[in-house]
């Protein structure tokens, strides 16, 4: 954590102007490419707000497959930000990370409901009740491989209406009034101020590991590698926490 | 113009034109994993989709038929500002992006839309997420097509033929359904064909819309869209199954049938 | 039976005003140049363009807008026949023909039309599809079409232009027979003055939208009043048989030297040009002289048209200084002369 913290003073120094973590930095943001699961874009954004001073981020927000697979095509990119670790290793097989990965943050699922829970569903078992509308999303997305791992322990079968390719389209289902309910996580109900959400016991959840690693295809690989260290550092790990992470 | 008298720099032209449909084509079929299109091809999942895929823009195509004949019908014959404020109303969904369309049902037909909302109140009917969803969205998207292949057909359609129909003493659906719809046939037919193809293709309205499940509303190019991030090989083989069915039902139609097309 | 009708239309800076009354006994032809209105008439009582106006057929009002009465086509009972048949295309002859009887909910539909068709020497074509008939065929096909219907005004819209000149003496033949047969109201509408003399009893000349002249042949021929009457529609026309380098013309049997007149019935057109008035017998080329009578002159501007009598009636136009030249007061007699070349001959 010093380490940390003196590598920060130490990157902002090199500049004149420059303050602490205040976010009130020099005139000159290094442009940073930043691929992301979409469940981070809340937390993330926030960050890019903060550090405007600091880093010109450009982000491309999408589920942590379409990501890989993006990647995997040759798409470059400074950093990669996934939402478990089985594509963050897809990646480092196919030789595009520079270094090792860092666990950025972990996310746990949750329910999400109409605010004002109007179906009245408490536990997974209630996304059973025939007749109710559920989505989750696609198993080859992480936020749909962990609902379907978390329902497996909880030994509830649901029928999903839709298997949405993105965590944020079942979000959006449910805000929109479509849903009666979806499993998401909980970051996902904390930015969204939407929906109410309903905890799921840790018994039953599942705790998705986020991964942040550096990629050889960028053009900005030093800038990428201080917004790694901005993100991991305390205030970075704050920002996640208020969008509903739990920190690393 | 016989071919042979076409100036060079237009066949250059043409030419390249050829290789921008040629070459993605090509693509497909020389880096195909051949090898895999056999179990792909059989694999359930496969199957689901590409029967549903069919069923749904057969019916769509149906649907636009029977609401779309009538419309180019009025639209034909209808004119000034009115027919300016139709037109563009039918060719909306041609210029809209799919997934806007997509986000348009919702708002008229989802459980809280305009029209949908009455529905659930009344029936407890709900359209999103269902294979009925699907086969809106595509009719939506793929009707346009249709209407505008028939309109031109109409125009196109000497009036004197329906004047001497209704001379011999036919009424408006005589003459309706023994002169004008038979002179219609390349017309409608051609538009069939285009509002089949585009239905057939729909994605962004349908994921939107519909939502995704397999047997249900996973068409082949949502099957496909989320394959291929996952298994490309799987996602390339359907891609192709998809593209031999195609061409089998284009290259199966006669010219004559055809006409504009 | 008879049609009455006022017709006021105005669009698209085009006006037709025209009042009819036609009975069932007189095929009457509306002769006028291109853009005259003769279509626009045609269609009008057809039903197919709203008209300000009224009009009776056999009594039934078919329009009258003062109280805003407007009979739909299809409840007429006119017949239409076009210039190029629009038969149609993807039905066989005889389905073509029996269309109207159809629309009728008429039984016997495909009986009626089958002998209609073997009626007129057609029945052997009854399964062919109008693109495989000939353009007289198609044409003859159209008027058994309209005709099976029983209409109670039959309009003909140019019936013969869209013909080859050697088919349409056997179509205007076999038209002429229909119609005089018919026994409804017969209007017939044309630019071709030989299709409009041969066939009908009375001209109405069509200018502009409104009707300049109306009378006989002979009358108009006699007294055109206006340019193109005079010009197109004022031609004398003659029947008669053909023989080879003369004709013989009916009635009356004087023969007329003509080149190519064939043989069988032929229909001779002069124009009054063409006719030479002379005080005494000319010695010349022109193989046509004889003897007549000047009994009428109308004088139009500066062309005067003489009526003659004689063997062979004719109109001559001559200018106002012949007639003083040869004192052509009514009555005073001329030796008429017409060159063999002038005279157009047609098979009737």
């Amino acid at each position: 954590m010093v380490v940390v913290t003196l590598l920060v003073l130490t990157a902002c120094s090199t500049r004149e102007g420059c303050g602490g973590g205040s976010g009130a930095c020099a005139l000159n943001p290094e442009p940073v490419t930043v691929f992301a699961a979409a469940s981070l874009q809340p937390a993330f954004d926030a960050f890019a707000q903060r550090y405007r001073g600091v880093f010109n981020v450009t982000f491309n927000y999408a589920g942590t497959q379409t990501l890989t697979a993006q990647l995997q095509q040759g798409a470059q990119a400074d950093v990669f930000a996934s939402a478990d670790t089985a594509h963050m290793t897809t990646v480092q097989s196919a030789g595009l990370i520079a270094g090792t990965p860092n666990v950025l943050a972990h996310n746990k699922l949750e329910i999400a409901v109409e605010r004002g829970n109007p179906k009245n569903i408490h536990t997974l078992a209630d996304l059973a009740r025939p007749g109710l509308v559920v989505v989750l999303a696609d198993p080859s997305v992480p936020a749909g491989k962990y609902a379907k791992q978390a329902l497996a322990k909880a030994g509830v079968s649901v029928n999903p209406a839709s298997l949405e390719t993105q965590v944020t389209g079942v979000l959006s289902k449910v805000a929109l009034g479509e849903a009666d309910a979806g499993i998401v996580y909980v970051s996902d109900i904390v930015t969204s101020g939407k929906v109410e959400g309903v905890a799921i016991p840790d018994a039953q959840n599942v705790i998705a590991d986020y991964m942040i690693a550096l990629l050889q295809s960028g053009a900005h690989v030093q800038n990428g590698d201080h917004f790694m260290q901005y993100v991991l550092a305390s205030d970075g790990q704050k920002i996640l926490k208020d969008a509903g992470f739990e920190p690393a | 113009m016989s071919r042979a008298s076409i100036p060079a720099p237009l066949m250059a032209l043409a030419g390249l034109g050829l290789l921008l449909f040629l070459l993605p084509l090509a693509g497909l079929v020389v880096r195909a994993p051949w090898s895999q299109v056999g179990p792909a091809l059989v694999a359930p999942a496969t199957v689901t989709a590409l029967l549903l895929s069919l069923f749904c823009s057969v019916t769509a195509t149906a649907a636009a038929l029977l609401l779309g004949i009538p419309l180019a019908l009025v639209l034909a014959r209808t004119t000034g500002t009115l027919r300016a404020v139709l037109r563009a109303l039918t060719t909306l969904p041609m210029v809209l992006p799919p997934v806007v369309g997509g986000v348009a049902l919702f708002l008229a037909f989802g459980r809280r839309g305009l029209v949908g909302s009455l529905l659930y109140q009344a029936f407890g009917v709900q359209i999103p997420f269902t294979t009925a969803a699907a086969i809106l969205a595509e009719t939506f998207v793929a009707m346009p097509f249709l209407v505008i292949a028939v309109e031109g057909g109409l125009r196109a359609l000497d009036h004197r033929y329906e004047e001497a129909a209704r001379a011999l003493g036919a009424r408006g659906w005589m003459v309706f359904a023994r002169v004008t719809l038979p002179l219609l046939r390349p017309a409608i037919f051609s538009g069939a064909v285009l509002c089949w193809a585009r239905a057939l293709g729909e994605f962004g309205a349908t994921i939107t819309f519909a939502g995704n499940f397999p047997g249900r509303t996973q068409t082949v190019p949502l099957a496909v869209y989320i394959a291929f991030e996952t298994r490309p090989e799987g996602a390339i083989a359907l891609s192709l199954i998809l593209l031999v069915v195609s061409l089998a039902i284009l290259a199966g139609m006669r010219d004559r049938w055809l006409g504009a097309l | 039976m008879k049609l009455e009708a006022e017709i006021r239309i105005a669009r698209d800076g085009f006006a037709l005003d025209v009042e009819l009354e036609i009975a069932s006994t007189e095929t009457v032809a509306v002769l006028g140049p291109n853009g005259a209105g003769k279509t626009t008439l045609l269609r009008a009582l057809a039903g197919l363009i709203p008209i300000e106006g009224r009009v009776v057929l056999d009594g039934d009002v078919l329009d009258d807008s003062a109280k805003a009465i407007h009979v739909p086509t299809e409840r007429r009972r006119v017949g239409l026949v076009f210039q190029d048949h629009v038969l149609f295309p993807h039905m066989s002859v005889l389905d073509n023909v029996a269309f109207g009887l159809r629309a009728q909910r008429r039984g016997d539909a495909t009986r009626r039309a089958a002998q209609m068709l073997h009626g007129a020497g057609l029945g052997y074509r009854a399964s062919a599809l109008p693109r495989e008939l000939s353009g007289g065929q198609a044409q003859r096909v159209a008027l058994l079409r309209t005709l099976a219907t029983e209409p109670r005004l039959l309009l003909l819209d140019e019936p013969l232009s869209a013909l080859d000149v050697s088919v349409r003496a056997e179509v205007r033949r076999e038209l002429s027979r229909q119609l005089a047969d018919f026994k409804g109201v017969r209007i017939l509408v044309t630019h071709d003055p030989l299709e409009a003399m041969a066939l009908a009893d009375r001209l109405v000349v069509l200018e502009g939208g409104r009707i300049v002249q109306s009378g006989t042949p002979a009358e108009v021929t006699a007294r055109p009043r206006s340019r193109f009457t005079a010009d197109l529609a004022g031609v004398n026309l003659l029947r008669g048989r053909g023989h080879g380098d003369h004709i013989e013309i009916e009635p009356g049997g004087a023969l007329l030297a003509a080149p190519d007149a064939g043989d069988g019935d032929v229909l001779a057109v002069i124009h009054p040009r063409a006719v030479a008035l002379y005080m005494t017998k000319p010695e010349g080329t022109p193989r046509n002289v004889w003897r007549g009578r000047a009994e009428d002159l109308d004088l139009q501007g500066e062309r005067v048209r003489v009526r003659v009598s004689g063997p062979v009636p004719l109109v001559a136009e001559v200018t106002p200084a012949a007639v003083r030249d040869l004192h052509l007061a009514g009555g005073a007699e001329v030796w008429v002369s017409v060159k063999a070349t002038e005279i157009s001959v047609y098979r009737a």
